[in-house]
């Protein structure tokens, strides 16, 4: 498919990866790439198995064939926290948030590894990229509205920036003044050195984060490339 | 005073005992997401190699504690995690309750088979401190040192597990990955290790218990830890399943009140005879229903559930046409092969033996209707089939009523029971209904059995054989006839039922609940329609067992043991299906057969279907019906392959 | 006479306010749009009208009959039809047993005595019912499809469909666009128009989908902290400078 950026090694690749969930099949022999210090947009139609890949990429569905490569080291079915703890990071769609844990404790456990004073500043930062949470520390957060949920699931990630976050359709029941507000913040994580798997299906935001595109349809990849040259498909697949 | 002073003194250390059994199913639910009704067995495993050790073989009491709590119990909690609820954490609630009621049935079993405890039963169990019976005395009040030592490990033990849950890491990620493993592992928290602890902890907490309450009965006997769990769970109910703390306040509240009920209740009435050993039941109950904590709990969902590949479909659907009507063909010439060996071969015994199945499938189509279409597990069904048992035999006996009329009137009454029952328990749903059944099911065990008019006086009430027109179903082979005809009716009733409104209704219920309402389905009456439905069926099925006994004796037939053990082979062997209901009937009362003649013990029974229900959780429609799916893919495949060359 | 009328509802939350004092009113046939930003009290609102959460003060009524303390499914088969903002659907189910089980409620609630006399099966006058809204709603060709092995798209239709067979006056749309991408959604839009058309039932649309709702409903509710701070005629609305900070932000027209 896409051959390695030159003078940068991919920093995840999959290789002919098909994956499902019982009898249905979502993808078919799908290959990408994400480099080092990139960002590429997942994008394309419902049911293109998007979220799949996402999956595949943190552990959560283990292919049925193919490689999953991150960093050198081949993942292919290992564990999600091993993933998790070999640097990446899974935002997943819908409130993934621990409803019977206060919002401090949600991002305590993603940050336990960083010792006392790590966890400290993570959580401050945490705080200032999500002002609104920072009144809420002991609510429980599944109290907290729609909105509120999905900040703290970033939160959680963002606080501690992975080598690789993967964001599964964050505009999802976002209102538009919040999302300008989320995604102006993983323009600075980018900057900062992050990379990025972003999927989303309303494409404008996404486009001005990534370097590169992905368009899945049906569970196989349609176009890779960048993000300059995808020209008239953005119509044919896009909308 | 001094009366109300004694008796708190005296239920302190019970309450206490419950408190800890109580804090002990708390830590389980809110470590693993598992309503643990094993846990009394786990503390029987500690109790019972405690008393093993240090009673029969007399190691002194260090050594055999440490063998029993320290090593066996965390080894015991580890090994359920690692072999069962590791892989039931992303399980829909009911195959994690169906495990543990099949280990509750299974555990002791085993424990008695390989401590060889049927052969010598178990004694005089002692207690942890040397001296235990020693006792102080505060002026006119007295304690002793075993009841001294179970407040203060109780106050310890639960202080400290407060503690480790609140206020430290491991606690958080125990927490974590309750509500969602998944989510945990994407935190890069390793769940299983996480599970693996918190079943070790719950274990050895277990374990604790288990030694500390032995003293307290003259026998180490997995019964009486049954009892006390269920007392326990009223005190993890008081405590909404969530606050240590409380739960141990419950259990103490319960070891209070039932002191005083004994103390003030008039000696020898029905009231102080019935009501003060069954305080934990009504307790349970009463909480069960009323109390807001629980009611506002919902079994928490995984929000990444979806990851999990669908629930697999009933073999009925997935069939191609021609396989369907071979397996009717087969069932058909099975059908005619076993009549013709029961009228031509069997003898008197083989012929009331598979009377007893045919009956016993029955009552299990009452399984088939709770928990294979509703979704719900009933621990009553036992007691509703006592109910058309004893309805038969009352009505038959003193108001001279034709028995086949009895037999209908008992199922109409445990209709009535059973939408009773379940009018305040269905809005609970899962694990709380199922806990509701237990609890009136130990109620009609240790109250109403022993009234008069229901289950009669010391002797089981004897029932007689029906008489229909010209036709006396006295002969056993007669007998078999109605059996078989009853049985033929009530399937065809189940399968309109399944294929009618009512079947529909909870195949939706099932799907989404909230959906099911908003297009207009009243959950609560489909539900009460399928327990009441239920409640008929096993009633019907009680009422002929009776008459095929010659009475309607409790013990044997209808105990809530019983009941646990019948939901175990059903669901084992397929509670979706009519055929399943069928197989589970010819399981119950040709296994033992099959046992005799290997010439193993009969507790082998319990412990191979306890273990097979633990299969549950990968084939929800029965081990059975799996088979059938199966070899059926595999003629299908063969059959494939034979065309296309 | 309005069809749905809610009169200074409220509602908390622990101490804290999600919806305080609001008012709103649906006409018979109408198409109306209910947007806010998130945690503005849209879905508490939306619970109180169906029955899932019941209000601490104020009332809800609808076709003139007061909805206090009524449960949902009642309130269902007075003729408000719902669908999910994740989907519900009932799992192992074909899409047509999704219309059929919708049918056998709207029919009334089954008597356990039918079943067992055999009356309980399948009637020919159901199936072609179903027959209908699936042609309605282009669900024809996935009849007995399965309900798992469909789009999320075309799963909402499915609740569309359910909700139909019901013969709602009045249907709540939560969110029906999310999760779907810009075709799905002017698909959607189309067959819900054409349904509007045909069947002549009054609609509310919770939404986040701007581009949606204005090309959909004729008037609107802005909601925010738990009131409404604008309603009155779409395009109007849309233009309201408050409204336009407090939920579109850059993001505006």
């Amino acid at each position: 498919m896409t051959a390695p950026l030159p003078g940068g090694t991919p920093l995840l690749e999959l290789r002919g990866v098909s994956a499902g969930y019982g009898p249905y099949r979502a993808l078919f022999d799908v290959s990408l790439e994400v480099a080092e210090a990139s960002t590429v947009a997942l994008l394309g139609p419902n049911g293109a198995g998007k979220t799949t890949v996402a999956r595949l990429c943190s552990g959560l569905v283990r292919p049925t064939s193919g490689r999953v490569v991150f960093a050198g080291a081949e993942i292919t079915g290992l564990p999600p926290w091993r993933i998790a703890r070999a640097g990446v990071s899974h935002a997943p769609e819908g409130r993934s948030v621990f409803a019977s844990l206060t919002v401090e404790e949600n991002l305590a456990l993603e940050l336990a590894s960083l010792g006392r004073r790590g966890m400290a500043s993570a959580l401050a930062r945490a705080y200032d990229l999500f002002p609104q949470l920072s009144g809420r520390r002991r609510q429980l957060a599944g109290t907290l509205s729609g909105g509120e949920q999905r900040m703290l699931m970033l939160a959680r990630v963002l606080a501690h920036p992975p080598r690789l976050l993967v964001v599964d359709e964050l505009s999802l029941g976002l209102a538009p003044v919040v999302l300008e507000q989320v995604y102006a913040t993983l323009h600075t994580v980018r900057d900062a050195g992050t990379s990025m798997l972003v999927i989303e299906q309303h494409a404008s935001h996404a486009l001005a984060l990534a370097d590169r595109v992905v368009v899945l349809d049906k569970g196989t990849v349609m176009y890779a490339g960048p993000t300059a040259e995808l020209g008239d498909l953005r119509t044919r697949f896009l909308g | 005073m001094h009366d109300l002073i004694s008796a708190l003194l005296r239920g302190f250390p019970i309450g206490c005992v419950y408190g800890l059994v109580a804090v002990g199913v708390v830590l389980t639910y809110k470590t693993s997401g598992v309503f643990n009704l094993a846990f009394g067995a786990q503390a029987f495993v500690s109790a019972a190699v405690y008393f093993v050790l240090h009673v029969r073989d007399g190691w002194p009491i260090a050594p055999a504690f440490a063998v029993a709590v320290l090593v066996v119990a965390p080894v015991v909690g580890f090994v359920l995690d690692l072999a069962l609820f590791r892989h039931l954490r992303s399980a829909p609630p009911i195959a994690r309750h169906v495990v543990s009621i099949g280990l509750l049935v299974g555990i002791p079993a085993i424990v008695v088979l390989a401590l060889h405890f049927g052969t010598s039963p178990a004694y005089g169990p002692r207690g942890i401190v040397p001296g235990g019976l020693v006792v102080y005395r505060f002026g006119e009040y007295a304690v002793s040192r075993d009841e001294l030592t179970t407040i203060v490990v109780t106050f310890l033990a639960v202080g400290l597990l407060s503690a480790l849950l609140r206020l430290t890491a491991a606690g958080l990620r125990m927490r974590a990955v309750v509500e969602s493993p998944r989510m945990t592992e994407l935190a890069g928290v390793n769940a299983n290790r996480v599970g693996s602890l918190s079943w070790m902890l719950s274990g050895l907490f277990a374990g604790l218990a288990g030694v500390l309450l032995a003293p307290l009965f003259p026998q180490v006997s997995a019964d009486n830890f049954f009892l006390l769990i269920v007392a326990a769970i009223a005190a993890a109910a008081f405590a909404s399943l969530s606050s240590l703390p409380l739960a141990l306040v419950g259990g103490l509240l319960l070891g209070l009140i039932g002191q005083l009920l004994a103390t003030w209740l008039p000696t020898g009435s029905l009231l102080a005879q019935g009501l003060r050993p069954s305080f934990p039941f009504v307790a349970l109950f009463v909480l069960l229903v009323f109390w807001p904590g629980l009611r506002r709990r919902r079994e928490s969902t995984d929000p990444l559930a979806a990851v999990d590949p669908p629930p697999p479909q009933l073999a009925a659907d997935v069939r191609s046409r021609e396989l369907t009507l071979l397996t009717r063909a087969l069932t058909v010439v099975a059908a005619g092969v076993g009549l013709w060996w029961v009228l031509a071969v069997a003898n008197a015994f083989w012929l009331l033996l598979v009377t007893q199945a045919v009956i016993l499938s029955i009552v299990f189509l009452s399984v088939t209707v709770i928990t294979g279409m509703a979704g719900q597990i009933s621990l009553a069904q036992a007691v509703f089939a006592a109910i058309g048992a004893f309805t038969t035999a009352q009505l038959a006996n003193r108001f001279d009523v034709p028995l086949l009329v009895t037999v209908l009137a008992g199922a109409a009454i445990a209709a009535i029971v059973g939408a009773l029952l379940a009018l305040p328990a269905v809005r609970l749903g899962g694990i709380h209904l199922t806990l509701a059944t237990l609890a009136f099911a130990l109620f009609f065990e240790n109250v109403l059995v022993k009234v008069d008019w229901i289950g009669g006086s010391a002797v089981p009430p004897r029932v007689a054989r029906p008489v229909l027109g010209p036709i006396d179903f006295a002969g056993d082979r007669s007998f078999f006839f109605l059996s078989v005809a009853v049985l033929v009716v009530v399937g065809s009733l189940v399968m309109l039922v399944r294929a009618g409104t009512t079947g529909r209704f909870l195949r939706a219920l099932g799907g989404s609940e909230v959906a099911a309402a908003a297009v207009g389905i009243n959950p609560a009456r489909a539900r009460v329609t399928a327990f009441a439905l239920s409640a008929a069926i096993a009633g019907l099925g009680g009422g002929l067992l009776a008459m095929q006994q010659g009475q309607a004796n409790y013990q044997a037939d209808f105990s809530v043991g019983a009941g646990l053990f019948w939901i175990v082979i059903v669901v084992t062997l397929g509670a979706r299906t009519v055929e399943g209901a069928v197989q589970g009937g010819a399981a119950l009362k040709l296994f033992p057969q099959a046992l005799k003649a290997v010439g193993l013990s009969l507790t082998w029974q319990p412990v191979l279907f306890g273990l097979g229900a633990l299969t549950f959780a990968r084939h929800p429609e029965g081990i059975v019906e799996h088979g059938k799916r199966t070899s059926l893919a595999a003629v299908q495949r063969l059959l494939d392959r034979r065309t296309r060359t | 006479m309005s069809l749905l009328v809610a009169r200074g509802v409220r509602k908390t939350f622990a101490g804290i306010v999600a919806l305080d004092d609001v008012d709103l009113e649906v006409e018979p046939g109408e198409l109306v749009g209910l947007i806010g930003p998130n945690g503005a009290g849209k879905t508490t609102l939306f619970n109180c009208l169906l029955g899932i959460t019941r209000p601490d003060r104020g009332s809800v009524g609808f076709a003139g009959r007061d909805l206090a303390r009524m449960p949902v499914y009642r309130r269902a088969r007075l003729g408000i039809g719902r669908t999910f903002q994740r989907v519900e659907l009932f799992s192992g189910m074909t899409v047509r047993d999704h219309l059929l089980v919708a049918e056998r409620a709207r029919r009334g609630d089954g008597a356990l005595w039918k079943d067992v006399l055999g009356l309980g099966r399948l009637r020919r006058d159901e199936v072609d019912r179903s027959e209908r809204t699936l042609e309605l709603l282009g669900l024809a060709d996935v009849a007995d499809r399965p309900i798992e092995s469909l789009s999320l798209g075309r799963g909402r239709l499915v609740e569309v469909g359910r909700a139909l067979m019901t013969e709602p006056r009045l249907l709540m749309l939560d969110e029906p666009s999310s999760g779907l991408d810009r075709s799905e959604t002017d698909a959607l839009v189309a067959t819900l128009h054409q349904v509007h058309r045909e069947r002549d039932i009054a609609i509310v649309l919770v939404e986040h989908d701007v581009d949606m709702v204005r090309g959909f409903v004729s008037r609107l509710y802005v909601m925010d902290f738990g009131r409404v701070i604008a309603s009155g005629a779409t395009t109007d609305v849309l233009g309201d400078e408050l409204v336009r900070r407090a939920y579109l932000g850059g993001a505006a027209p």
